[in-house]
């Protein structure tokens, strides 16, 4: 297997003169993925998490500056998302790396119905148009799991509820067909329940498609329960990198040890607050 | 350059729900726009194919009070002042239009540019609005005229690039609002470059601001356009502008009154017709702001 995705001591600092400190905010992040790889990334607000999957992205804007690289495997060749003009870019994203983002109110155009915003990347990236584009919007909308695909399509995004939201924003990462999909606290907006579809179509959609993922969020079991590897952050450094059973079961790092004690601590909390025991 | 009039008179009674007022005085602001400015839309394009009397026939007796032949009377070269000012009309339409395209052309392009430019040519542009929107319009367009030479292309020119400045700057300031916004980052994750977002994003989420102020410039240029006449910067005759018409009855105002109360009439209906007007597109542009209100 060929590597996917090869990010080499990432950095991201400030540009600005009145930045805090030097302005760095991400330092050298390093680690691979290879088909098929679902990485886990984890940490608390603030630790750099959302601009590394933007540098990945190739996104950062100003006054934000990459360093380092990210080497990503598109159309037979590598592309570095830190050097890369920005029509390169613009090609690979979408078609090679697409993403899903926390809110997805925020994530969806207002004045575009579900159905034109879902068609855009169909259009562009697979050249479809009239009736077989309309075809392959609806279905896309129905392997969401979206009931009524046809009152989704005509719909704006004010008049459809949270969930159908984010399950049109992963419908809309999908479109294109790319080989690594980054969801960056994808669930973290929806409640518990919502959250469970929201993950268990997350995963199949994976699978069935044989994607590659990276997952970010702050919640230590629901990255656990997707991802074969994790990759702790926190205040821009990476803390560690390693097999998600080995991480639960024998974290290196002192941190690593402290979520994973916390997280426990919560789970052992959780049926007392049923009854009485202790 | 906004005219502030209390609209149409309350209909409804007050004790009535004060929730709902809004919308119906909005929906008769539309109606009641919609005529004034349709009716003298209609006269302007009347012009373009009849005139009861060519504008420049001066075979009617001078000052003629309005009478069965000439409607409105004539001026003091015996022209029918009711020709005139349906020609008033064809030219305040066409000074309206004309020089709102050119604010909306030149301002969102402008505006756009700066939204999506490096931070130097963003600057250097801001700079030259302020310096533009700190220019009265008048004395912009006086000088538009003075290197153009006076006529009707002149006007619309000088009086579009006056208002430019201001749609300029609040397009950079939205655009750059939607620009920051989450789902044109989503956008971009999906493949769309620059000018797909601005397409696609940016221009429809600019438009319902952009609206009303364009619209609301229309009265202004009509009026800007009635002064430049006023004092003889506009265009020249045979096409008589309601501020020459105006300029040319003051001397004989006490003798023929209607030859100057009549353009400031139609003047006062243009502009509070496409004001009104404005206020009601607000609503229209906007599926946000309809379903909620």
């Amino acid at each position: 297997m060929t590597a996917l995705l090869d990010v080499d001591r990432l950095g991201v600092r400030i540009d600005a003169p009145d930045a805090p400190g030097d302005g760095t905010l991400v330092e050298s992040v390093t680690f691979g993925l290879e088909a098929g790889d679902r990485l886990g990334i984890i940490g608390e607000s603030g630790s750099g998490k959302s601009l590394t999957a933007l540098a990945i992205l190739g996104l950062l804007g100003h006054p934000l500056r990459p360093s380092g690289a990210v080497r990503i495997a598109s159309g037979g060749g590598i592309v570095d998302a830190v050097t890369a003009p920005l029509r390169r870019m613009d090609r690979v994203r979408g078609s090679t790396v697409g993403a899903v983002f926390q809110e997805p109110l925020a994530s969806l155009d207002p004045l575009m119905r579900v159905g034109k915003q879902l068609s855009w990347p169909f259009a562009h990236h697979r050249g479809l148009r009239g009736d077989a584009l309309r075809r392959a919007v609806l279905d896309a909308l129905a392997d969401v799991q979206l009931a009524e695909p046809e009152r989704i399509a005509n719909s704006y995004i004010h008049e459809i509820s949270g969930g159908q939201r984010q399950r049109v924003a992963i419908a809309l990462a999908l479109a294109a067909g790319p080989r690594l999909l980054i969801a960056d606290e994808p669930t973290t907006a929806l409640d518990v329940t919502v959250q469970a579809g929201v993950l268990e179509l997350l995963q199949r959609e994976i699978t069935e498609r044989g994607m590659t993922m990276i997952f970010i969020s702050h919640d230590l079991p629901v990255v656990t329960g997707i991802t074969d590897r994790v990759l702790v952050m926190r205040r821009g450094r990476q803390v560690e990198i390693a097999d998600t059973r080995a991480l639960l079961t024998a974290p290196a790092e002192e941190y690593t040890r402290t979520l994973v004690a916390a997280s426990r601590a919560l789970d052992a909390l959780l049926p007392a607050t049923g009854g009485e025991s202790a | 350059m906004t005219v502030t009039i209390p609209v149409v008179p309350e209909n409804a009674p007050l004790e009535r729900s004060t929730r709902r007022r809004p919308r119906t005085r909005r929906s008769i602001n539309l109606a009641a726009g919609a005529v004034l400015f349709g009716v003298i839309a209609l006269v302007a394009l009347v012009s373009l194919l009849w005139t009861p009397f060519a504008p420049e026939d001066t075979g009617g007796g001078r000052l003629e009070p309005p009478g069965a032949e000439h409607w409105a009377g004539t001026d003091r070269l015996g022209r029918d002042l009711f020709s005139q000012l349906m020609i008033g009309a064809r030219l305040a339409m066409a000074v309206g239009f004309g020089s709102v395209v050119i604010a909306a052309v030149v301002g969102i392009t402008l505006g756009l540019i700066a939204a999506v430019a490096d931070r130097w040519l963003d600057d250097t542009i801001s700079s030259l609005l302020d310096i533009a929107i700190a220019f009265p319009t008048l004395l912009l367009a006086m000088l538009i005229v003075a290197w153009r030479g006076a006529s009707l292309e002149s006007a619309i020119l000088a009086i579009g690039l006056a208002g430019s400045a201001i749609i300029a700057r609040l397009t950079r300031v939205t655009a750059t609002r939607v620009l920051a916004m989450e789902f044109v980052t989503a956008s971009r994750t999906s493949g769309t470059g620059v000018l797909g977002v601005i397409r696609l994003h940016v221009l429809p989420n600019v438009w319902p601001t952009l609206i009303v102020p364009l619209a609301l410039q229309f009265g202004g240029a009509v009026v800007a356009e009635a002064s430049l006449s006023y004092l003889g910067l506009g265009s020249p005759p045979p096409n008589s502008s309601w501020g020459r018409m105006l300029q040319e009855a003051q001397s004989t105002v006490l003798v023929s009154p209607t030859a100057a109360i009549l353009p400031g009439i139609l003047l006062v209906a243009t502009i509070i017709g496409a004001n009104l007007l404005a206020d009601g597109l607000r609503d229209v542009a906007d599926p946000a702001s309809r379903s909620i209100g």
